[in-house]
């Protein structure tokens, strides 16, 4: 038994392929989609994505927030920015993780409320979602 | 003298030429834009839809306690106006049109409080020089708008929508309806629009799913009234994301139109100016003629008088 799986951006379907199973995280927690599942809409948490295919492969995504819909035996994953683990550029992510990185140690002490502090975290987040995504 | 008037009109042909040939390529990118701009609308429209059902899905479980985040306002008070329009001219009325009915709008508006963000760089001078005042625009991207920048236009205007400095968000952009058709048309874009309701549809989901009335049915992570204050944004921005790729395609086709009808009339015009060269050249060669037999005529007489 498989289901039909997508995971869509903004700009274009990334991947529509048939799985045993979905792992990711939504707001309550870890899940796990398997056939059958019931009909749910939740939130994704920013994290790796697993697609499980019949043959034991698996499909790995790094998954900034959004939303998964699974309906009918269909599993969709709207996501505004995603990436497959292999068209990531693992060097580029760990430049972007050290200079956020250097970046913070610089601002530490100045006060939490800052926006240049709230978007390095999220950048250096996303920096490293990326190297754990792709890095395996 | 003569042939004077036939040299500046073969200069003239020659910058109308010169001019032919530069409609004449800004016709054939438009056209190959148009196809690119085409596929992308079309990339676009899954995640559209997707959201689309999900917020159905949603607003059918909160149903009345969704607040201000559904429906359209009865008396907004304070109103936001996006308005797209596209960087460069040479495109016919392209501009014009969008500008005028954003003009009229916030014109019509005078009693409640407006503001105006642009995108595009045509928009700013039109409607500083009516005395309209833009409180924000963008430009640079109006031709190929990626997602990145349709967030950054959206960052512009969602949180002023959730933390209630206005009631309202009305897009003023143009429809790509078909290849042959595009429209200006104003819509509501925050609160979304209610699924199913009468209210103004945004784009792909002007046939928004109904679900199927099966409330309980469907489990939410976390619960809907949640999921919808995440959704709002996400959505918003998709909504923005997917005007501006129309706006884009709108812009090629219109440039397309507007350079093929250009490069038309180029043709007409050198041909009429040929015209008008040839008679004066045939004119001018007729004067010449009658001037060396005038002059042969009179050599002989005086060679006779002799």
């Amino acid at each position: 038994m498989s289901v039909p799986t997508s995971v869509v951006t903004p700009e274009r379907e990334l991947v529509c392929v048939e799985v045993d199973a979905v792992d990711l995280r939504t707001a309550e927690g870890e899940a796990a989609f398997l056939p059958g599942h019931a009909p749910l809409i939740g939130s994704v948490v920013p994290g790796l994505v697993r697609l499980v295919q019949p043959e034991g492969a698996e499909i790995r995504l790094a998954v900034h927030g959004g939303f998964v819909h699974v309906e009918n035996d269909r599993v969709q994953i709207l996501a505004p920015v995603a990436e497959l683990a292999d068209e990531i550029d693992l060097e580029r992510a760990r430049r972007a993780a050290e200079v956020a990185e250097a970046r913070l140690a610089e601002l530490r002490g100045s006060e939490e409320g800052d926006p240049e502090l709230v978007e390095l975290r999220a950048a250096l987040r996303r920096a490293q979602l990326r190297i754990e995504v792709a890095g395996a | 003298m003569p042939g004077g008037q036939e040299r500046v009109l073969r200069r003239r042909i020659k910058s109308v030429q010169a001019t032919q040939k530069i409609t004449r390529a800004m016709e054939l990118i438009a056209a190959s834009q148009i196809v690119r701009a085409q596929s992308r609308l079309a990339a676009a429209a899954p995640y559209q839809h997707g959201l689309a059902e999900v917020l159905a899905e949603a607003a059918a479980d909160v149903g009345a306690h969704a607040g201000r985040l559904l429906g359209v306002p009865a008396d907004p008070r304070r109103i936001l106006v996006l308005a797209m329009v596209s960087d460069r001219g040479l495109c016919g009325g392209y501009n014009t049109n969008v500008l005028r009915a954003t003009e009229r709008l916030v014109r019509a508006q005078a009693q409640v409080e407006t503001r105006l963000v642009t995108v595009g760089r045509k928009a700013p001078p039109y409607l500083r020089f009516r005395r309209i005042e833009v409180d924000q625009s963008f430009i640079g991207f109006s031709d190929r708008p990626s997602f990145a920048d349709a967030r950054q236009v959206a960052e512009a205007v969602v949180p002023l929508f959730l933390d209630g400095t206005v009631d309202q968000v009305l897009v003023i952009s143009t429809r790509f309806l078909s290849a042959g058709s595009q429209v200006v048309e104003q819509r509501q874009l925050l609160p979304l629009p209610e699924p199913g309701g009468a209210g103004p549809g945004e784009g792909e989901n002007a046939e928004v799913p109904q679900p199927a009335r099966r409330e309980g049915y469907v489990e939410f992570e976390p619960e809907a009234e949640d999921l919808l204050a995440d959704l709002v944004p996400r959505y918003a921005e998709a909504a923005i994301f997917g005007a501006m790729l129309e706006a884009a395609a709108s812009e090629h086709t219109a440039r397309q139109r507007a350079m093929a009808a250009a490069t038309d009339n180029a043709d007409e015009l050198v041909k009429s100016l040929s015209r008008v060269m040839n008679r004066a050249r045939q004119d001018a060669i007729t004067t010449e003629i009658m001037e060396i037999v005038g002059g042969a005529e009179a050599l002989r007489q005086s060679a006779e008088a002799q």
